[in-house]
């Protein structure tokens, strides 16, 4: 522990830092996002976005190598990937004749698809496990900046349309009744969860990112019944996860990923634990 | 000049697919009446009132409702749908619930105090005081009615669309909900969609019989033949010991 609390301050040092700052940070993004996520019933889609992201990734490697594009990069396909796939989820769900779980589940199939072909046809030697399970320690300034843009945005949606999401989750027929644009907002809030995954991508990974969307504000659900306490809840919840996670992964040399999801994994299933052992003491 | 009707309603057909559900229909309510809708199951109930509320578009025929479009008027009707449409586990609060009814199109717009007075009066209507900041999870199913109704309450409604309040309650829970629902009589024209028409009958002003078409009927002329006309063969009459009689379908 010393030798984590040491590397911590040494101003030499930035790589543990950035990453406690990054997790940190994206706690906002993950804890607010998250709670919209988990109470609209909308986790797969965002697995689905999620995993469209390495599609992105991949287009953006394959340019950035053969073609030696600057603006067009990992980070930027990875943003267009996300954004794409949750318009079309979006429209699929509001307009389409499609089935909505086929649509979903062809969307995170291609474009993972899309990006394990362009990652092997890039040259030169491409780990596409740092996208799959990310790695904090690898967070720059830079990107400790994107972070705080993106929680800066989705704080301040949150603030100002909170009653409108909150309706749009809970009662579409009532909102649309009181004048809310629903298609509109269901919208922004997929376009909210698919800006949240691409920055956060970085962090734990395209397979893990949902986990972190869900379980913090899962188990905030559990600890609450209104929905602005369980997304300060699970904002500080994820804080105490990733700061857990990455001085656990640290002392142990673990992979600091996989590590703030274990955390996160056994603080729900004791919450659940507990609330279902309350229940039952009521009962009987 | 005649009045406005709150609900005119002419040569009106609607189906789903190729499945017809309201054919040829006609309805007017004046403003303030108190009608009750019933008919058996898929005869087109909440059907009618979904293209009260604009939610949906007829295939032939027009619906008014102050003389406007619905859409254009959907700001003063208040609607309370069946709680089954609901996730159960949502986190959300009574008094959040009812702020709903407040809500408004304008973008960014936070509840004044004045929504939050409207809100809190609407709870305090339907008897809910107590329960303001609980979870609405933890409700009972008539409780949750009584949330739905404040929310559509608190609008402040013109015009009050109930698609069965009732359902799914037992009679005395049944029977105050329907008693805090005569209440509102005279403050706004009500249309109550009803598996059971027999509790209000007293306080109606005509019981709408919809099955594919509509038919209006005074409550005075409301008997046993008629609810049997309109559900079709499929009805049987339960004389109880009290000497009241419930329609009820196979």
């Amino acid at each position: 522990m010393s030798d984590f609390l040491t590397t911590m301050f040494d101003p030499s040092i930035s790589f543990l830092k950035y990453a406690l700052i990054a997790g940190l940070l994206s706690s906002f993004a993950f804890g607010i996002v998250g709670t919209y996520v988990v109470s609209r019933r909308i986790s797969y889609i965002a697995g689905a976005i999620s995993h469209s992201v390495l599609g992105g990734i991949g287009i953006g490697l394959y340019l950035q190598v053969h073609y030696n594009s600057a603006w067009f990069n990992p980070m930027t396909g990875a943003f267009a990937s996300a954004m794409v796939s949750a318009l079309i989820i979006g429209y699929v769900t509001r307009h389409g004749n499609q089935r909505e779980d086929t649509v979903i589940g062809a969307i995170w199939a291609i474009g993972m698809a899309v990006g394990l072909l362009f990652i092997a046809r890039t040259p030169g030697y491409i780990d596409p496990m740092s996208y799959l399970f990310g790695n904090i320690l690898m967070i720059t300034q830079t990107d400790l900046w994107l972070i705080a843009g993106l929680d800066a945005v989705i704080v301040i949606i949150a603030i100002l349309f909170y009653n409108t999401l909150q309706a749009i989750s809970f009662d579409e027929e009532f909102a649309y009744l009181r004048g809310i644009n629903v298609n509109f907002f269901f919208l922004l809030l997929l376009c909210l969860t698919a800006m949240t995954i691409v920055v956060l991508v970085r962090i734990v990974g395209i397979v893990m990112v949902i986990a972190l969307l869900t379980l913090p504000a899962g188990t905030a659900g559990i600890l609450t019944k209104k929905l602005s306490q369980m997304m300060i809840i699970a904002i500080l919840l994820c804080m105490v996860y990733t700061t857990i996670g990455l001085s656990f992964s640290y002392i142990n040399d673990f992979p600091t990923g996989p590590t703030i999801i274990l955390i996160s994994g056994i603080f729900y299933i004791l919450a659940v634990a507990v609330s279902s052992w309350r229940k039952k003491g009521k009962q009987f | 000049m005649s009045e406005t009707p709150a609900i005119s309603i002419k040569n009106l057909s609607f189906s789903y697919g190729s499945t017809p559900v309201l054919t040829a229909a006609d309805l007017s309510i004046r403003p303030g009446e108190f009608n009750y809708i019933v008919g058996p199951n898929g005869g087109g109930k909440s059907t009618l009132l979904k293209l009260i509320l604009g939610l949906i578009q007829p295939d032939y025929g027009k619906i008014e409702v102050f003389g406007r479009s619905p859409r254009s008027v959907r700001a003063r009707i208040g609607y309370t749908p069946q709680q089954i449409q609901f996730d159960p586990k949502f986190p959300i609060t009574v008094k959040e619930v009812v702020l709903m009814g407040r809500l408004t199109g304008r973008w960014g717009r936070g509840y004044t105090n004045l929504d939050i007075q409207i809100a809190e009066l609407s709870i305090e209507e339907m008897e809910m005081s107590e329960f303001k900041e609980a979870p609405f999870s933890e409700l009972s199913g008539g409780q949750r009615q009584r949330v739905l109704i404040a929310r559509s309450l608190a609008v402040s409604p013109d015009l009050l669309l109930l698609d069965e309040p009732t359902a799914n309650l037992d009679a005395e829970t049944e029977d105050k909900l329907l008693k805090v629902i005569n209440n509102l009589k005279g403050e706004m024209t009500i249309l109550m969609v009803s598996h059971n028409p027999e509790y209000v009958y007293g306080s109606v002003e005509s019981v709408i019989c919809v099955n594919k078409q509509i038919a209006v009927h005074p409550t005075t002329g409301v008997t046993e033949a008629t609810i049997i006309k309109s559900f079709g063969d499929n009805v049987r009459i339960i004389n109880h010991d009290h000497s009241c009689s419930i329609t009820d379908e196979d």
